[in-house]
């Protein structure tokens, strides 16, 4: 057992704590204009394909390292598709992709000169695979896609998208298909959301899709979708954890300053326990989502588990963390004004992706074979 | 980061297990009741076999007949015996006195106790809580007045466990009641049959005999059973509790009923005859408890490896009490839910189910958010030590 950081990660956390404290952060969430700009700096770093392989163009450094800069990503609210492209995209071309594929595409993932998002789940927001009802028809060297998706997370801004369509009759025959965001049929519905991060439907109608960009074999779509849905999982968690450690802070030094009968108001018990509760329940998430990223990268045996104890734990403690650190606040925090509230509305909103607390203690009952 | 143990651990693992079916009765399953007479003498038994194999007292340096443990090895025994509910992991000598001697004590304290303590052939009890000194333990007024070259001893401690089987006493005492109440204890070494001590039992809620009131009436006590400075006895005492306070004894025991539960969710079918473990709101509750010890177990582990780093961070070892505490609670009251209305018959009753020990376990474990510093007091202390929010 080992709990601290090595040289690598302890470099990715106080780099992106530097570099996030200045250019992200609440004011920067709240000022969409300032995004593009942001993301740029972003991918100059390398950020996005930190733990690409280094054969592929990217910093090799690993998934534990990633999950320590989505730490400190989740926790300052930083916009940009890093998550989509870094977390879902990328492991899924490495893993799947034909060499041609991965050769073309992750190199450009890795320098940020393309960004790749992922729609699988449709209006049913359902990640069982009988619920993905969009199809793909081949003909002659191309796919025609038909369908529509919903829940893309930055759906119209990605460069490219990993489609999840039927391409036989059987439950899990499901293929994927890398589709260039601006190919002929595609069009997208930007929907209001009010964790603050753009999400989208995708109306795909016959879209020509070449053959080329079939990721893996036809209908060995769901397995990687699986995996996939993992690593989102555990990389939301990991997310929640930066976030809930973020709020607690804000909210200790909230507490010590401000000042009611004449004391500050974390002298008081009833405050100083809700603090002492949050603090726990960070922390456990914190161990947790790490044990999950960490799982990842070994391919432990304990994976799913690991997984579903960390997103169960992550849904159901994190929002927990964000209202009790509004009643900390008292009315202050209920303010628009205020920046709590963007904590809590990503906090919210993250509990439900990839998989929402009941959903991950129902995958855990089945990975514990109770 | 690395989430699992070494392969060194593992296989110590594997051989504390085998140990344990070894020695423990045929079919087992505890907890042990320390006012049985068989089970005491399981647990005298248990004691000096774990002694023979070097495990009583492994996380001891060698000097002390210790195998230099690690920390992460030691919570991983704590947490086997746990969870096979065996008698004779002897706490207050080999987590408590013990270490404290190791730092605090005369050469001649740890020459004359480390080894009784590491055999296995000494029962020692923790004498701290008074009837008018509970969370506020500082306030203690049971007083050591020096006379000669002796101290006497006056006053009453309560909630001692094990006194009634208990051969010495560790116990905060008043040496100076005129400087603010912390700076005027002192830690004494007390044998528990000189005259003058009398040891009442108090029975507790679940029926069993685990506790007592220990009164003293001019108890002499030689010097040189003082442990540290004199008036420094609240550090001294204090140092003990971050290995009480680490939760690992309770994931254990919360792990195997849980582990009980589903055997019991797998044989059991409950209203329409259908098995409790193809109820959808049974499996899902059982896999939320199986997170919440796993987070506690996570943070019992951090303790550990804390430990290991040598530190001691008394706010994670108090979430890691907490949590524990917390978790094994939960599983208890779901058990108790599952079971209904067979919960409650006893041990003997033809109908009871898991001997009626959920029950029993409960009544118990109420206990567990109380010792030790309660769950209200572990959240004051991650509120000041952890966070460093004001006192008042």
């Amino acid at each position: 057992m080992d709990f601290g950081l090595n040289e690598t990660e302890e470099m990715v956390k106080a780099a992106a704590r530097e570099f996030l404290s200045q250019q992200a952060g609440p004011d920067a969430a709240r000022d969409s204009t300032s995004t593009a700009a942001f993301w740029s700096q972003v991918c100059e770093m390398g950020w996005p394909g930190l733990a690409i392989a280094e054969e592929y163009g990217g910093a090799e450094m690993g998934l534990t390292a990633l999950g320590v800069l989505m730490e400190q990503w989740g926790a300052f609210l930083a916009s940009g598709p890093l998550f989509e492209s870094a977390v879902l995209a990328a492991p899924l071309l490495e893993s799947h992709a034909d060499e041609k594929l991965k050769r073309e595409v992750l190199p450009q993932i890795a320098d940020g000169s393309t960004s790749v998002t992922v729609a699988v789940i449709e209006e049913s927001a359902s990640w069982r695979p009988e619920d993905v009802r969009a199809t793909a028809v081949r003909a002659d060297d191309s796919w025609a896609i038909t369908g529509k998706k919903h829940f893309v997370s930055y759906g119209n801004e990605a460069d490219m998208i990993i489609i999840a369509a039927r391409t036989g009759a059987g439950t899990e025959d499901i293929s994927l298909f890398l589709v260039d965001r601006d190919a002929e049929g595609v069009t997208c519905e930007q929907l209001g959301h009010a964790s603050g991060s753009p999400a989208a439907v995708l109306t795909l109608n016959e879209v020509t899709v070449p053959s080329s960009r079939l990721i893996g074999a036809e209908n060995t779509g769901w397995g990687a979708v699986e995996q996939m849905l993992l690593h989102g999982a555990a990389f939301r968690a990991v997310q929640m954890a930066g976030l809930g450690r973020r709020v607690l802070e804000i909210t200790t030094s909230y507490v010590k300053e401000r000042k009611q009968f004449g004391v500050p108001v974390g002298s008081f018990q009833a405050i100083q326990h809700h603090l002492a509760d949050m603090a726990v329940a960070v922390r456990e998430v914190e161990h947790m989502a790490r044990r999950a990223a960490w799982s990842l990268v070994e391919g432990s045996e304990t994976i799913r588990k690991d997984v579903s104890r960390a997103k169960q734990a992550g849904s159901s403690l994190i929002p927990q963390v964000c209202w009790t650190a509004h009643q900390c606040h008292g009315a202050i925090g209920f303010t628009e004004e205020h920046d709590l509230h963007l904590y809590t509305r990503r906090a919210v909103s993250w509990a439900a992706e990839f998989g929402d607390a009941s959903w991950h203690a129902d995958r855990l009952a089945d990975a514990l074979e109770i | 980061m690395r989430f699992k143990f070494t392969s060194e651990d593992e296989q110590f693992r594997q051989e504390l297990r085998k140990f344990l079916v070894d020695n423990l009765p045929q079919g087992w399953t505890g907890p042990p009741d320390e006012a049985d007479e068989n089970d005491w003498a399981l647990s005298l038994r248990m004691k000096r076999a774990l002694a023979e194999r070097g495990w009583l007292v492994m996380h001891w340096p060698r000097e002390y007949g210790g195998q230099a443990a690690s920390p992460m090895r030691n919570i991983l025994f704590a947490e086997e015996m746990a969870y096979h509910r065996a008698p004779g992991n002897d706490r207050f000598g080999t987590r408590m006195i013990g270490p404290v001697l190791m730092h605090y004590g005369t050469e001649a304290q740890k020459s004359k106790y480390l080894p009784e303590i590491a055999s296995g052939s000494v029962q020692w009890c923790q004498g701290y809580s008074e009837p008018d000194a509970g969370s506020d333990l500082a306030s203690l007024k049971t007083s050591a007045v020096r006379r000669g070259e002796k101290f006497i001893v006056n006053g009453a401690k309560i909630w001692t466990t094990l006194a009634h089987r208990a051969d010495m006493m560790f116990m905060l005492v008043r040496t100076n009641p005129n400087v603010p109440k912390h700076r005027g204890i002192s830690m004494l070494l007390v044998d528990m049959k000189s005259p003058g001590v009398e040891v009442r039992p108090i029975i507790n809620m679940s029926g069993s005999h685990s506790f007592n009131q220990v009164t003293f009436d001019d108890v002499e006590v030689p010097e040189e059973n003082l442990v540290g400075d004199l008036d420094n006895g609240w550090r001294v005492g204090m140092s003990v509790l971050n290995y009480e306070r680490s939760g690992v004894d309770y994931v254990g025991w919360g792990q195997r009923a849980w582990d009980e539960l589903v055997a019991l969710c797998r044989a059991e079918t409950g209203a329409g005859g259908r098995r409790l473990a193809d109820d959808h709101a049974v499996r899902r509750r059982m896999a939320e408890l199986d997170a919440e010890l796993d987070a506690a177990r996570l943070l019992t582990y951090e303790v550990a490896w804390h430990q290991q780093q040598g530190e001691a961070p008394a706010d994670v070892a108090s979430m890691s009490k907490l949590a524990g505490t917390v978790a094994n609670r939960n599983v208890l009251d779901y058990g108790l839910q599952l079971l209904g209305m067979y919960g409650p018959l006893e041990k003997g009753s033809p109908y009871a189910k898991l001997q009626g020990r959920f029950f029993k376990m409960r009544m118990f474990y109420t206990s567990g958010e109380i010792l030790a510093g309660t769950t209200e007091i572990q959240k004051n202390l991650i509120a000041w030590r952890g966070l460093q929010l004001p006192r008042v």
